[in-house]
């Protein structure tokens, strides 16, 4: 009977000293909130992406020789949106592919024989390279209607041209 | 042993609460997911959600197991130089930092929430989760700089790099939307994927945010994306947004909680933006009134531009138009019930915001805005009463809670933060210590919400003087019935009487109905009005006295002449009212008596002048106390009820000193005489002075009376009664002196008074007969020629007779003017020429008494007679000298007599014999 004694006391002396360390050590960062852990399908999720991922990183971060390369390569400009804002017509777009300072936006619209241009600076956005949006005067367009922009890019590296959108005014 | 599995249970419970109970329980839906909405400013740039500590919490949570060899997010560190502050971002000292740490400082530096920095590093590199993370996914983990289809910019490589240029950049879209491509309220074509054939859609981007989403990674998910959230979609899918959104939702909760963002441009104006309006935020106040958070994330003025601008944020909103208007303090909001509350208020002509429901559902409703208003901190409570003259709201103190109870129809009070009560509180008018208040020169009394005009006539009836009030208080107060005299609190029972400032308890139904004047209703109260009104003593009668004027009072009153005052004084309780209470009344034309009959009951009373009641239980007597002379006092039934009874009243009575009887409310002295033949004992003594209120006259007639045609003989305590004249001529009362017959119904019993009496002394057989009130004694044959024997004959003692009593022995009688008459048989005839009359009378030597009219009237007229009469015999007499004498001879009665007359026997029987002719 004492032996037996002994050993229930024991199972629960080293309970109570794990149970008071667990939750001891649980309260020792200095925030406030618990969180979950991953779930099983992030941890898939993880998994399952990390191929792709790894390849495409050592695909980004491996050197090339487009530095090198003395013909600027081809883009193609991409209008976000093209319409009437606070009065003014406003053209944005985007070459994507491309992460670079420097280049040069070129908009044309043309209706009826009618050519409007304009150009901006294009400057590096994250992951790829943004026209800082045209904003031209409504009365640089003779008429109403229905006109056809496009957007060029050119820089020391890169070239391209949009596909024609519509501009409504 | 017990006491150490308690510890040891309690100690696994712990374990389990710390590793068990998770922060968040949101998972995203696939249908929640707006591409023009994916996450609120507010939210995006909340930098307040989670400390160094939190951040390091959750990135060990992530990752359970590091792979060997790898070092996970969680216990990276990386060295990285100072950077200075710049018009993006504040500076962050440089040095080997956490990543934790890392995410904390650049959130704090850029103003963006570190859950959004969380979700990039998981979105761009699965940083989070990954169980060994390679060098490379460090070096541009936030995909700064690197191109789709290029090689990344080495110039940002390295975590701090990535981060800190990712955040910066954030801020920078919504600190310069007009040098990017997605900009709030703009519509842009947005691809779903880097490949320009797989398409897009326009999207109206609703906020910085999103906006900001977009700019970084300028790629939508198509719907093969989003139909397989936690996997691939098809060649055309991008997950960058997708997985942004979802990951957000499931790790931090709701990316979109209502469509409204709040946010500060670039010249620290504070804006409430949703849908297409920005409202702007006048004041930290204000903002606090929304329950807004204080930090809110700064735009772009751009940003702000792509909004129309409605009215400037104040406190009153509706529901996407609807028609309630809420008032919003402390992130409470409070419907407004009415354009009177909102006027009360100080608040009408104030800019209603319309916001969506989202908002609206981040207050809480403690209920309807009420009259009544507090602030947090005070127990103080104060009415809200419009504005003054120089645009503040004006409060006034409910001095009392009874004020209150009274004034308002519910015991709503609306408790308004400290901050807003310091904005009205700057005109406190007098407070409000009663109900009665003035508006217009006129005034009214207050109660549960409404007013009750308060004509001038009754306004003195209720205490306090009136308190003016505003406009507002006076509109937004229900016009109702007037104020009167008489309250009850709904619900309760018992009803009071206002008069003189004070609250009488009126104490019966019956009570009631005696003070309820027409046209002055009952007012049902509150239980608070009647409390703030003092209590009087309770009203228990029917009367009442104003300066020495008594009255009765039953819906209308009547005065009490002042020398009743004391006796009805003594009858029952008399409340000393003010003229103000007794005017409400109309007053009678006739004035109270000393008679008294209760409305329904037929019994009429003698008021004696204890105050006691005293039932006159015939009409006779009543008449004979005057009662119909004077009037007899309808008076309340609960009043005659009240007054306590004594014995109903005698006519004969005595004041102490006098004896009395009573005839038509004058009192008739009763001499020794006439006491004696109207057989009176014992009169009713009243000692108490009520005799004294009847006037007296005369003396009580001893002998005889007269009523009209019924005249009456008193002797023995009886009264001898007839309607015939003639009878009374018999007796010489025809001209006795007029006296009411109703003494005699109630004094005395009646007899027929006859012209024949019958002795009533013992042993005297003798019948009189009596004329001009001479009686004589008659012999039977006598009395049957008189006519008597049949007739009723009246009983009394011949000591009555006035005079000597001689015996009747005429036939022949004559009348006042001399003319002769025979008595035969009960009828008279007269003489239808002088022989025979002288044949009669032994010519004129007979003694021949004069009768009266009334004697002779009772004698029918038959004819005249003859000197020869016959009765029912063959013998013929000659009535010589009132004799009769046979006449034995036919020859010589016809030469000498004839004719006869035929006579009754009775004659015969009564005419003397005399000698036979022959």
């Amino acid at each position: 009977m004492k032996k037996k004694n002994v050993i229930v006391a024991a199972v629960f002396a080293s309970l109570v000293l794990g149970g008071v360390a667990a939750y001891v050590y649980s309260q020792k960062d200095t925030g406030k909130t618990k969180y979950p852990g991953a779930t099983a399908e992030e941890r898939a999720e993880t998994e399952a992406r990390k191929p792709q991922l790894i390849k495409d990183n050592e695909a980004k971060t491996t050197p090339n020789d487009r530095s090198a390369s003395t013909t600027p390569q081809t883009v193609t400009p991409v209008i976000t949106s093209a319409g009437p804002e606070d009065g003014k017509v406003v053209v944005a777009a985007y070459i994507p592919g491309i992460f670079e300072e420097g280049g040069t936006c070129k908009l044309e619209a043309t209706k009826d024989g009618l050519t409007v241009a304009a150009t901006s600076e294009a400057f590096a956005n994250v992951s790829t390279t943004n026209c800082a949006p045209f904003r031209l005067e409504r009365s640089q367009f003779a008429s109403s209607g229905t006109w056809s922009v496009r957007v060029s890019y050119q820089s020391e590296s890169a070239t391209g041209v949009s596909a024609n959108q519509t501009l409504v005014l | 042993m017990r006491s150490a599995i308690f510890v040891a249970t309690m100690a696994v419970l712990m374990l389990l609460i710390a590793l068990l109970v998770p922060a968040q329980a949101y998972a995203a839906n696939a249908r929640d997911f707006q591409p023009a909405n994916i996450i609120q400013n507010h939210i995006f740039f909340n930098k307040n959600t989670m400390n160094a500590g939190d951040i390091q919490n959750f990135l060990n949570a992530k990752v359970n197991d590091c792979r060997a060899g790898y070092t996970c997010l969680k216990d990276y560190t990386t060295s990285f130089n100072s950077v200075g502050a710049d018009a993006y971002c504040g500076g962050i000292t440089g040095g080997t930092k956490s990543a934790a740490d890392i995410i904390f400082n650049v959130a704090q530096a850029c103003d963006i929430n570190p859950q959004t920095l969380i979700v990039l590093l998981q979105k761009e590199q699965s940083l989070i989760t990954d169980t060994w993370p390679t060098p490379t996914q460090y070096r541009i983990a936030t995909g700064y700089g690197c191109p789709d289809t290029a090689d990344c910019d080495s110039t940002y490589y390295g975590f701090f790099n990535q981060v800190y240029n990712a955040g910066r950049q954030f801020k920078r879209y919504v600190q310069q939307p007009h040098l990017f491509n997605y900009a709030v309220g703009r519509t842009s074509f947005v691809q779903y994927s880097p490949n320009a054939a797989c398409g897009g859609t326009n999207l109206t981007l609703q906020n910085g945010a999103t906006a900001a989403l977009y700019n970084y990674t300028p790629y939508q998910p198509n719907a093969a994306a989003m139909a397989n959230l936690y996997g691939l979609g098809d060649n055309c899918s991008a997950y960058g947004n997708r997985n942004f959104w979802r990951l957000f939702n499931d790790w931090f909760g709701p990316t979109n909680t209502g469509g409204y963002n709040v946010v500060v441009g670039p010249d620290n104006r504070q804006w409430l933006i949703f849908g297409s309006i920005k409202q702007h935020i006048p004041s930290a106040e204000v903002k606090r009134a929304w329950g807004f958070p204080d930090a809110v994330p700064a735009v772009e003025q751009f940003f702000l531009n792509a909004y129309a601008e409605g009215p400037t944020l104040d406190r009153l909103y509706r529901i996407n138009g609807g028609s309630v208007v809420y008032f919003v303090d402390a992130g409470k909001r409070y419907p407004i019930p009415s354009l009177e509350m909102l006027t009360a208020w100080n608040l009408h002509g104030l800019p209603i915001t319309s916001i969506p429901v989202s908002l609206a559902e981040s207050h809480s409703e403690p209920g309807f805005l009420s009259y009544a208003v507090k602030n947090s901190s005070s127990s103080s409570l104060y009415m809200v009463d419009g504005r003054n003259g120089s645009g503040q709201t004006i409060l006034r103190q409910y001095l009392y809670p009874n004020t209150f109870a009274a004034w308002e129809e519910t015991g709503r009070i609306t408790t308004v933060s400290d901050e807003y009560f310091e904005t009205i509180d700057n005109a406190i008018g007098s407070p409000l210590t009663s109900t009665k208040i003035a508006y217009g020169g006129s005034e009214y009394q207050v109660v549960a919400g409404q007013k009750m005009p308060q004509p001038a006539h009754i306004a003195p009836l209720y205490p306090a003087v009136a308190q003016s009030v505003s406009e507002a208080t006076f509109n937004r107060l229900r016009h109702t019935a007037s104020a009167t005299h008489l309250v009850r609190a709904a619900g309760g029972a018992e009803v009071f009487l206002i008069d003189n400032g004070q609250k009488h308890h009126v104490l019966s139904a019956s009570i009631l109905d005696a003070w309820t004047a027409p046209n002055y209703g009952l007012n049902i109260v509150n239980a608070g009005y009647l409390e703030l009104i003092p209590t009087g003593a309770p009203i228990t009668g029917y009367m009442a006295s104003v300066s020495g004027q008594a009255y009765i009072v039953n819906r209308q009153k009547m005065s009490i002449p002042a020398g009743l005052s004391g006796v009805y004084a003594n009858a029952g309780a008399m409340y000393s009212a003010t003229s103000t209470l007794t005017n409400l009344f109309s007053t009678l034309g006739q004035q109270a008596t000393g008679f008294i009959k209760p409305v329904i009951a037929p019994h009429i009373y003698l008021l004696d002048s204890s105050g006691k009641k005293r039932h006159l239980e015939s009409a006779d007597k009543a008449a004979l106390w005057g009662a119909y002379q004077v009037g007899v006092t309808i008076v309340p039934d609960g009043l005659a009820d009240a007054i306590g009874a004594a014995a109903s009243p005698n006519v004969f009575v005595s004041d102490g000193t006098n004896e009395y009887v009573m005839d038509g409310g004058v009192k008739v002295v009763v001499g020794t005489q006439a006491k004696t033949n109207w057989g009176l004992s014992t009169p009713q003594t009243y000692t108490d002075g009520t005799l004294s209120r009847f006037s007296s006259g005369g003396s009580l007639e001893a002998d005889s009376i007269r009523d009209g045609n019924l005249y009456a003989y008193i002797r023995e305590g009886r009264a001898f009664v007839t309607v015939d004249q003639n009878i009374a001529q018999t007796w010489a009362i025809d001209s006795a002196p007029t006296r009411t017959s109703k003494l005699i119904k109630l004094l005395v019993p009646q007899h027929m008074l006859t012209r024949f009496v019958q002795s009533s002394a013992a042993g005297d057989n003798r019948t009189f007969i009596v004329d001009a009130g001479n009686w004589y004694a008659v012999s039977a044959t006598h009395r049957a020629n008189l006519g008597g024997p049949n007739e009723p004959t009246m009983s009394l003692d011949p000591d009555n007779a006035p005079s000597t009593i001689t015996n009747w022995a005429s036939i022949v009688v004559k009348d006042g003017s001399g003319k002769h008459y025979v008595i035969d048989g009960g009828t008279k005839r007269s003489f239808a020429n002088v022989t025979i009359q002288n044949h009669w009378t032994g010519n004129n030597t007979l003694s021949v008494p004069t009768s009266t009219n009334g004697f002779l009237n009772l004698l029918p007229n038959n004819g005249t007679v003859e000197r020869a009469v016959k009765g029912g015999g063959n013998e013929v007499y000659s009535a010589e000298n009132s004799t009769k004498r046979w006449i034995l001879s036919g020859q010589t009665y016809q030469q000498l007599y004839a004719p006869f007359a035929t006579v009754d026997n009775r004659l015969i029987n009564a005419l003397p014999s005399g000698n036979s002719i022959p």
